[in-house]
């Protein structure tokens, strides 16, 4: 048997000199256990970091593209939204903002509409060629003012925009209503419409809300 | 020294292969030769002739590994002084025990089986060895080929020592069933 051990012996040192070289190579040791599953923990929890970071932000870009470029459902059913926010319906404006809420509910999150009360004519200024408007915003929804402007007038019981030869450039331009918050706005629509004739106009005014998107306010008035 | 460049000065016949191989394979060799004999003097001396071994093999042998083809060399002088002392009684060690452990992958006598020659084994072995996973065919060959203790073996491949005595128990079983197997006696 030893003679047997012996040969076995001899025959194992004539084996590869690459197995050889191999078994006497540096060794790599393997990584314990617990570093593996450690390892494998941080990057489900960067992952999960990450993704809890990236979805809100792809939300909130989404919704604000659909702001952007609303398809045509959205568009009709924010008309009639609008239409309740004029001075036109300005005795029930808390009736008005439940009827559009429904209609785009996540809209309403990000979107807060000025009460119709908002932007309002001051009757004593109003001559045939000019009118103020006080502006009023709520506390932390400053409006900003784009800068054209037009009137409309009441014919067949719609409001019809009033021809112009010119596309006004309002002095006020772009630029936000200082806080606190009310504000007197002059317009005078000479240049643009000449004197006006007795009867019922409004004023439109396209707005910037505080969250980005665009609304447009309507002050109503009476040429006697 | 590049390998290729100590083997040329062997075939140049320039002494300096000496000195170069000794640099550079020293410690290599000795502790081969160290581990068989566990004698600082007796393994000198068979790194020492290791070296005129090699001096007579190159030329005409080019070996393709130095390393390993120097430590066969070690492996064999340190195993034939060890079997000498061990006739003289003046032995011990490591290898007896490695030599132990390997009888258990020995036919037992009365077997039929073909008797191979030493090459024809060492070839069967190496065949069985390249079927093992990277670690323990290593493992396999540090015990039986470097002749390392156990507890050298555990503390290189960061293993308890009882897990290290396992694998090789494992192996030298494979190793009893591929040759059986293969109809192989020793």
């Amino acid at each position: 048997m030893k003679e047997q051990s012996e040969k076995l012996f001899r025959a194992i040192g004539d084996v590869g000199d690459d197995l050889i070289a191999r078994a006497d190579a540096p060794v790599r040791k393997a990584p314990r256990v617990w570093v593996k599953w450690a390892a494998l923990a941080a990057c489900c929890a960067l992952v999960i970091g990450a993704a809890a970071f990236v979805v809100p932000m792809f939300r909130a870009g989404s919704s604000g593209l659909s702001k952007a470029a609303p398809p045509a459902e959205a568009v009709t059913m924010e008309a009639p939204a609008e239409e309740k926010m004029t001075l036109e319906t300005a005795e029930a404006p808390a009736e008005a903002m439940p009827e559009a809420a429904p209609a785009e509910p996540a809209e309403q999150k990000t979107r807060t509409l000025p009460g119709a009360d908002c932007f309002a004519v001051v009757p004593e200024s109003v001559t045939r060629t000019a009118a103020d408007v006080t502006l009023t915003n709520e506390d932390g929804a400053v409006l900003a003012l784009r800068s054209e402007y037009w009137l409309e007038t009441q014919a067949d019981g719609d409001w019809q925009p009033l021809t112009s030869n010119l596309l006004k450039a309002q002095s006020q331009t772009d630029e936000a209503a200082p806080e606190p918050s009310v504000c007197t706005l002059h317009y005078d629509w000479q240049p643009l419409y000449g004197e006006l004739t007795p009867g019922e106009y409004r004023l439109a005014q396209p707005v910037i809300l505080p969250d980005g998107s665009e609304y447009t306010l309507y002050a109503e008035f009476t040429i006697e | 020294m590049e390998d290729s460049a100590i083997i040329d000065l062997y075939w140049a016949r320039e002494e300096r292969a000496l000195s170069e191989t000794d640099t550079k394979y020293g410690g290599y060799c000795r502790s081969i030769a160290h581990n068989i004999l566990k004698n600082r003097e007796d393994s000198e001396e068979c790194v020492s002739d290791t070296w005129l071994h090699a001096w007579n093999a190159m030329p005409p042998q080019r070996p393709s590994i130095l390393s390993s083809f120097l430590g066969r060399i070690t492996r064999n002088l340190s195993f034939d002084r060890c079997r000498r002392q061990n006739a003289e009684k003046r032995g011990g060690g490591t290898l007896p025990l490695a030599l132990d452990e390997l009888s258990e992958c020995v036919a037992a006598p009365g077997r039929v089986e073909q008797a191979l020659e030493a090459q024809e084994l060492a070839e069967a072995i190496d065949r069985f060895l390249r079927t093992l996973p990277e670690r323990e065919c290593s493992i396999f060959l540090r015990r039986y080929w470097y002749v390392d203790s156990v507890q050298d073996i555990a503390a290189r491949y960061a293993l308890r020592e009882n897990t290290a005595k396992s694998i090789l128990f494992r192996t030298r079983e494979k190793l009893r069933r591929y040759l059986a197997g293969e109809g192989i006696i020793v």
